[in-house]
């Protein structure tokens, strides 16, 4: 008996030990057997047409010999060319596609590129992963497709779909080209690529790298949505190499393993970019998939004479999973998703802009209007004087009789935060907003989800908070709870699924060492599966509900787009924008107020309050200058604040960045401080203490107030920098702000700015405050 | 049924209590609040825990821009080896492999290049340069490295000298002359760094006159490379001998000289495994360091403080170690030091007592963001204290202006070293209202709180900034303030307490009244007077109680930990994330019973007749005169300063001397053993301990590659 229950426990063993592995070999290897064959043969193609698709103001024109997708604006004549026309007319011959007939027991025939041409001016390109030896490749389709390959067309509604064949890798990416009212989209379905070969996958897929170019040329810009927004200008310099710049939209995938972490960047919060030539300029929305895009800009290179933005979108998901090998080696491997992306087409629309427009005041102007008609975000916001986020607490290690616990540590009690706010309303006259951080379970520290949905603890009892709720009331001051309900480290109210990888792990979120800047492997938080978020609000909801508390503050969940590869649907952080929008939209329907912290675009506009907007950019090597483009798109339309001002590099600058966009000024504080924050490793809490910055809120205050006054619905009409150190804004109501950030005092436009400060005037010149 | 309820609840709690111990490893978390302005992190970094602790900072220093080939719009530099700044602000910038020197405007515009040089109508080609150095003269020194000479010219780039190798019967014949760093005192002295030379700098005279070599660094033998060193003596042949690699001192990485003419000296990594200590040097006119820490209680030479803050070596996502190294530094007109790191692309300031005052920039190899730096090759400080970092990989330099903060800061902590504790106080106080993570602004406070009799603040600030001396120094007057105010009380307190001690002990005495009426419990206190006697008992009357014994143990392990936890501040730092009470448990507990198990084992072997029980027994026992000292120590040490440190001493050793009498007399007596015997066994079961830890930490060390070895395997199945 024992005997053959022992055999029978063997035999389950061993069989389950070979599904799991050939269930795994079957996760990477992929089952392409589902999918559309690769088509071999000839292609067929629409012949070379003039106004193949048009419309009052624009005609799009499809070159067959070349492939090349051509749009004129009628109203200037200006040709956007996939290929730029100067160099497709010298080089016709060139890039002249073959279009031989596949056969796949027929080799290749082999082709030498023109190195120039490979890179940019190909039509797209696309980035291939082989999954047996992790090698990456990138493929042009004015090599291997043109030459290598096959090029097939087709007419659709609007304008053109052309498919690029890879016969090496027999791949085939199918992209849509269109004419719409303000100009054309170009758009991929990530399901309708066609891999033929095992263990060959497509990755990601460039769109028309020089569609969106410009003349190398120091008056030409490029704008990149990196933080705030910044551009780079466009002229050659020095050796004339290339400038690049690339960033994900809204932000690295969480979701992706991170072994080392060398530096921290403001990350791209909005889907949009554009370029500036003259009097023309192309503002480029990516309307849909936009968290599956990567925004590139290459500019300055004396080779190409050109300067460009374009898109990268992933059609598939990924890990780098981090193993430890034998010796203490590390390897990181490429881990891609079997299954591609859901079928939403990523698309990408160009809007044509001139005269006034054709500048990064215009593109912002552009989108932001965009974004009232497709978006619904409203037409009108007022801002305030202050905006306060009082930090809770935070969870500190303690012992007893040697054996660790954790415990809470109170650094405002709800009695020290009534009495902040009651100082802070008579300093503000009551224009302020305030948003209570770490006020859960375990303070600011990352502890259960949404704080373990629980305001009472450290900081003080039910009758506190009531009593607080209460005294804010009284005062005329609505606070806002943050909940924290993507990041969590322990499971808690029935949630703790946690979001996984591409390679099927639990999705971890590392702390990276200070010094050695490896992340510390025994330090991570996890992030709540994507099915469940919606559970997370309405916990968060009910507590609010439960003590009437008048506004709701989810910082994460408006800031972070990650993946989850437990449903097909939020892979490669797919959904993200159309899940926050639902998520936020039940919260509109209880008529709570919403706060938002670095808020990516989809939560941006239907937020009521977005604080910790960035001031800057990435700070890449290849940025010229930082634009507050971000607030220029929000500014009167949403109540928005920078980041705060007190925590920051150089107060006095963070406060002029206040003054450039007219936003109010933004303040992290706590009552207490306790050196317990060093070993904690908390970062904030040197500046934060209320006593040590009162003075300082006062002052700032009293200097912004005439001026904040003045433009506190207003919106931005035009943004410029005078001089190199000198900005000038221009509000919607007249009123205009001369922002000196330099250490000497400049006359501008006769307006004399003292040095580190600012000048406002009204509509008729007068000074303001 | 009851005890096997009672066996599952053990069990239970055991689980428990191991899980929280467990957990202790575990670090602390950090929060969702973040400062994030620029590329890097800026920290500084607290010294007084037994390890290092960052902790975030007000930025002392801020990115104010980038300079390389496309802002100056000139060609790109290529791995430019040096930069240097004149008095009057401009910046020189050796550009190695265009052979050129790029000179900027002090507001770091472009100057001039400095290019096609000639000397006696000869063509000079610098390519290849390493180094320079604008001397108070007007002149520029450029170590030109690959043609073995020191190009002396204008600002203006006219050739007006070539210093060249001299012939000296000092310098060996094979020694190969490539300067690559230059340092020039006020007198005209120059110190030239020749690559690979680890005889030290050379030493030109005023008049260009080769003097000798200077100030080399040693090297540091271990006692394995002592041991190595030995075998090789004696098992290796001659011609072995001859061609093993001789440990030979490393170069230096660069050289500089203040205001007072000290030459201070970097030395980077010497490999890749470890940080070297005493990276950084200041020498005397004979060579000698005279730098000195003074970061802790005890002042030492810097030779053994580990600069930077990345000790260990780490492996980078390349799979390649990752090391700190210093390769640059340079002294601003107060003395203070600024080094900065090649492999992290950070800089460190320090002031002349070696401490920490800064750390920022960045870039770790990977460098495509302003402020950071790939790989740092040199660094100079601009007309206004910018600190200039030249990146020899992507051929930037990053530009970082002194903040307000900064400059408050560098006043205050410029005052303390200077002894002026209370002029520094207003700007401590400033400085602590910007920036409550500064320890420096806590250690100044104070000393300055000390200086102006305000004992009670003197203690608070100094306990928060870790510094003992001073804490010990405040706390002398705080101890005495409480004497002299509740003197009276304090008298009448020890009178009736004293009264009502002897009191007890007459009517105990005259009424035979029995304090302690359980007899275990007698027997085990006896046992500190009467060891014989009551060890005897316990062999071979079967006296002496488990239950007591487990007892004494966990007030070991309680004392032990409260020793650690609860000891006086002015004797021990408590840092709780290095505190691991599963360690404790191990070195108390654990110890005990690896003891009692291997003198078991041992004499069982060579005719002890103890039990494991006696054994057990008499060990717990005598730990009992140790584990009062732990208790007493815990208490005395918050009340009796360092300066009476005596009186600890002396519980400490008639405790511990209690203790070893008491287990010598009871292992003897429970295995009927003699002195001689009971030596030779305790020193075999000592080994067999050091055996059995050797095999455990095998063991495990077996397990965890097992377990990472199917953890491999099974990732690689699964991925594939």
């Amino acid at each position: 008996m024992n005997k053959r229950l022992i055999k029978a426990l063997c035999f389950i063993c061993c069989l389950s030990l070979m599904l799991s592995v050939l269930s795994a070999c079957g996760s990477s290897s992929g089952s392409k057997e589902d999918k559309k064959p690769y088509l071999t043969g000839t292609t067929t193609n629409v012949e070379s047409t003039v106004g193949l698709a048009e419309n009052d103001k624009f005609r799009l024109d499809w070159d067959a010999e070349v492939a090349n997708v051509t749009i004129t604006d009628k109203a200037t004549g200006y040709v956007y060319s996939q290929i730029p026309l100067d160099y497709l007319n010298a080089n016709r011959e060139l890039l002249t596609v073959v279009n031989n007939s596949y056969d796949p027991e027929v080799p290749i025939p082999d082709y030498v590129p023109d190195e120039k041409s490979v890179q940019l001016y190909s039509p797209m390109f696309i980035n291939t992963v082989m999954i047996a030896t992790d090698a990456s490749a990138t493929l042009y389709a004015s090599v291997d497709a043109y030459k290598r390959g096959r090029v097939g067309s087709e007419k659709i509604d609007g304008g053109i779909r052309v498919t690029y064949y890879f016969d090496t890798y027999q791949m085939s990416v199918p992209v849509d080209y269109t004419i719409t009212e303000e100009g054309f989209n170009m758009s991929v379905v990530p399901t309708d690529i066609i891999e033929g070969m095992k263990d060959y996958y497509v990755l990601s897929v460039g769109l028309s790298p020089m569609m969106c170019s410009v003349k190398n040329d120091a008056g030409n810009y490029v704008i990149v949505p990196s933080g705030s927004g910044a551009l780079m200008y466009t002229d050659s310099r020095g050796d004339g190499t290339p400038r690049t710049f690339s960033g994900e939209v809204y932000g690295d995938d969480p979701a992706v393993e991170v072994y080392e972490k060398l530096s921290n960047k403001e990350e791209s919060r909005l889907p949009v970019f554009g370029a500036v030539e003259g009097n023309r300029a192309v503002c480029a929305i990516i309307e849909s998939g936009a968290e599956k895009a990567v925004i590139n800009a290459q500019v300055g290179d004396a080779s190409l004479g050109l300067s460009s933005a374009y898109v990268t979108c992933f059609v598939r998901g990924y890990n780098r999973p981090v193993s430890t090998i034998l010796a203490g080696r590390i390897r990181i491997r490429t881990h891609v998703q079997d299954a591609l992306v859901a079928d939403e087409p990523i698309t990408v629309s160009y809007h044509v802009l001139s005269g006034d427009q054709a500048s990064y005041s215009g593109i912002a102007k552009y989108y932001r209007e965009w974004l009232v008609k497709n978006k619904g975000m409203k037409t009108s916001a007022e801002g305030e004087l202050l905006y306060a986020q009082v930090a809770g607490g935070f969870e500190t290690d303690e012992l007893f009789l040697g054996l660790p616990y954790k415990d809470t540590r109170a650094l405002t009690t709800y009695g020290e935060a009534t009495e902040i706010a009651k100082k802070l309303y008579e300093i503000s006259g009551g224009s302020m907003v305030l948003n209570m951080v770490g006020f859960g379970t375990t303070g600011v520290s990352y502890g259960e989800v949404g704080g373990g949905f629980d305001l009472t603890g450290a900081s003080g009892g039910k009758k506190a908070l009531k009593k607080f709720l209460s005294a804010c009331e009284e005062i005329g001051i609505s606070p806002f709870f943050n909940f924290d309900v993507v990041r969590f480290k322990s499971a808690s109210s029935g949630l703790g699924e946690t979001a996984v990888t591409a390679n099927n792990a639990a999705a971890k979120q590392y702390v990276y060492d200070r010094s050695t800047k490896l992340r510390q492997t025994s330090n991570y938080h996890y992030l709540l599966q994507r099915a469940e978020l919606g559970k997370a609000v309405k916990k968060a909801m009910k507590v609010v509900n439960k003590y009437d508390i008048p506004g709701i503050a989810l910082d994460s969940l408006g800031s972070i787009a990650y993946s989850d590869y437990v449903q097909g649907d939020y892979y490669n952080k797919a959904g993200m924008a159309a899940q926050v929008t639902e998520l936020f939209g039940t919260i509109r329907e209880s008529e709570k107020s919403i706060l938002t912290n670095q808020a990516n675009d989809y939560a941006a506009v239907i937020s009521d309050v977005i604080l910790d907007v960035p001031t800057g950019s990435n700070m890449n090597v290849s940025i010229d200058k930082d634009v507050p483009f971000y607030q220029m798109v929000f500014k009167g339309y949403v109540d928005i604040a920078n980041e705060a001002i007190n925590t920051a590099t150089n107060s006095r600058v963070q406060f002029l960045h206040a003054m450039e966009t007219g936003t109010g000024l933004s303040f992290v504080l706590t009552e207490d401080y306790t050196d317990e924050t060093v070993l904690a490793g908390e970062a904030v809490f040197y500046a934060t203490v209320f006593e040590d910055n009162v003075d300082t809120i006062t002052e700032m205050v009293n200097e912004a107030k005439a001026y904040l006054t003045a433009v506190k619905s207003a919106k931005i009409s035009a943004h410029s920098n005078p001089t190199n150190t000198v900005s000038k804004t221009v509000f919607d109501n007249g009123v205009s702000v001369y922002v000196n950030f330099g250490d000497s005092e400049v006359t501008v436009e006769n307006v004399k700015i003292p040095a580190n400060d600012f000048v406002a005037l009204g509509e008729g010149g007068t000074v303001i405050g | 049924m009851k005890n096997s309820k009672s066996s599952m609840l053990r069990r239970c709690l055991a689980v428990v209590v191991m899980v929280l111990v467990l957990v202790s490893c575990f670090a602390t978390s950090a929060s969702a609040l973040e400062v994030q302005n620029e590329p890097y992190d800026t920290y500084t970094i607290w010294t007084g825990y037994g390890s290092t602790i960052t902790a975030s900072q007000r930025p002392v220093y801020e990115y104010l821009t980038t300079v390389n080939g496309h802002s100056l719009n000139i060609s790109s530099l290529k791995e430019p080896g040096d930069i240097c700044t004149d008095t009057a602000g401009n910046v020189y910038i050796t550009d190695s492999s265009n052979g050129r020197i790029v000179v900027l405007n002090p507001d770091f515009t472009l100057k001039r290049e400095i290019k096609n040089l000639t000397y006696q109508g000869e063509a000079i080609d610098i390519t290849g340069s390493l180094g320079a150095y604008a001397h108070t003269d007007g002149k520029l020194y450029i170590a030109d490295t690959q043609h073995a000479r020191v190009v002396v010219c204008t600002p203006e780039g006219v050739v007006e000298d070539l210093l060249v190798l001299p012939e000296a019967d000092v310098i060996p014949s094979d020694f190969q002359f490539m300067p690559k760093r230059i340092a020039i005192d006020s007198k005209g002295y120059k110190y030239i760094v020749s690559e690979g030379s680890y005889y030290g700098a050379i030493l030109y005279g005023p008049d260009n006159e080769f003097l000798s070599f200077y100030g080399s660094n040693t090297v540091t033998a271990s006692l394995t490379d002592a041991f190595k060193r030995l075998v090789d003596m004696l098992f290796s042949s001659d011609v072995k001998q001859q061609n093993d690699l001789k440990s030979l001192p490393f170069q230096f990485t660069d050289i500089a000289v203040d205001d007072k003419d000290f030459i201070y000296t970097a030395t980077g990594a010497s490999n890749i495994y470890k940080a070297d200590p005493g990276q950084l040097k200041k020498l005397s006119p004979g060579g000698v360091n005279v730098l000195k820490d003074k970061t802790g209680k005890v002042v030492t030479s810097s030779n053994s403080l580990q600069f930077s803050d990345a000790y260990r070596s780490i492996r980078a996502a390349s799979s390649t170690n990752r090391v700190s190294s210093i390769a640059t530094l340079t002294i601003d007109k107060r003395g203070f030091m600024y080094a900065a790191d090649e492999t992290y692309g950070r800089v460190y300031i320090y002031d002349q007592n070696c401490n920490p005052i800064a750390v920022f920039g960045g870039g770790t190899g990977s460098a495509t963001q302003k402020g950071m730096s790939s790989v740092v090759s040199s660094m100079a400080l601009g007309k206004n204290g910018e600190v200039i970092l030249l990146d020899r990989v992507t051929g930037c330099i990053q530009i970082y202006k002194i903040t307000e903060y900064g400059k408050l800061l560098l006043d205050a902590q410029e005052l303390t070293i200077t002894g002026a504790y209370v002029e520094a106080q207003p700007l401590w106080d400033e400085v602590l209202k910007l920036d409550r993570n500064c320890q420096l602004a806590y250690r100044g406070l104070a000393k300055a709180a000390l200086i102006n009799k305000d004992y009670d603040l003197a203690c608070e600030y100094a306990k928060i900034g870790l510094d003992q001396d001073t804490y010990a120094s405040a706390f002398e007057y705080v101890r005495a303030d409480i004497i002299t105010e509740n003197f009276t009380v304090m008298i009448i307190v020890a009178v009736v307490l004293i009264a009502g001690v002897a009191a007890l002990i007459y009517v105990s005495r005259k009424k035979q009244i029995v304090l302690v009426r359980n007899k275990q419990v007698k027997l085990m206190f006896s046992s500190i007077l009467h060891p014989f006697q009551i060890f005897n008992k316990i062999r071979y009357e079967g006296e002496g109680s488990i239950m007591l014994a487990c007892i004494i143990l966990v007030f070991f392990y309680v004392g032990t930990f409260i020793k650690s936890v609860y000891g006086g501040f002015m004797y021990h730092i408590f840092d709780k994330t290095t505190f691991n009470s599963f360690i404790v448990l191990l070195g108390s507990v654990g110890l005990v019973i690896l003891w009692v198990v291997c003198n078991w084992g041992m004499s069982t072997l060579f005719e002890g007749k103890g039990k494991a029980k006696h054994i057990f027994i008499v060990t717990c026992y005598s730990l009992i005169p140790y584990t009062a000292y732990l208790f007493i120590y815990t208490l005395l040490s918050n009340f009796v300063v360092p300066d009476e440190a005596l009186i600890l001493t002396v519980i400490y050793y008639v405790c511990f001397g209690l203790t070893a009498i008491m287990f010598c007399i009871g292992i003897m007596t429970v295995h009927e053993f003699g002195f001689g015997k009971f030596v030779g066994i305790t020193a075999i079961s000592v080994v067999a301990m050091l055996v059995v830890v050797f095999i455990i930490f095998m063991v495990s060390i077996l397990v965890q590659q097992f377990g990472s070895f199917f953890v491999t395997v099974y990732n690689e199945v699964k991925y594939r």
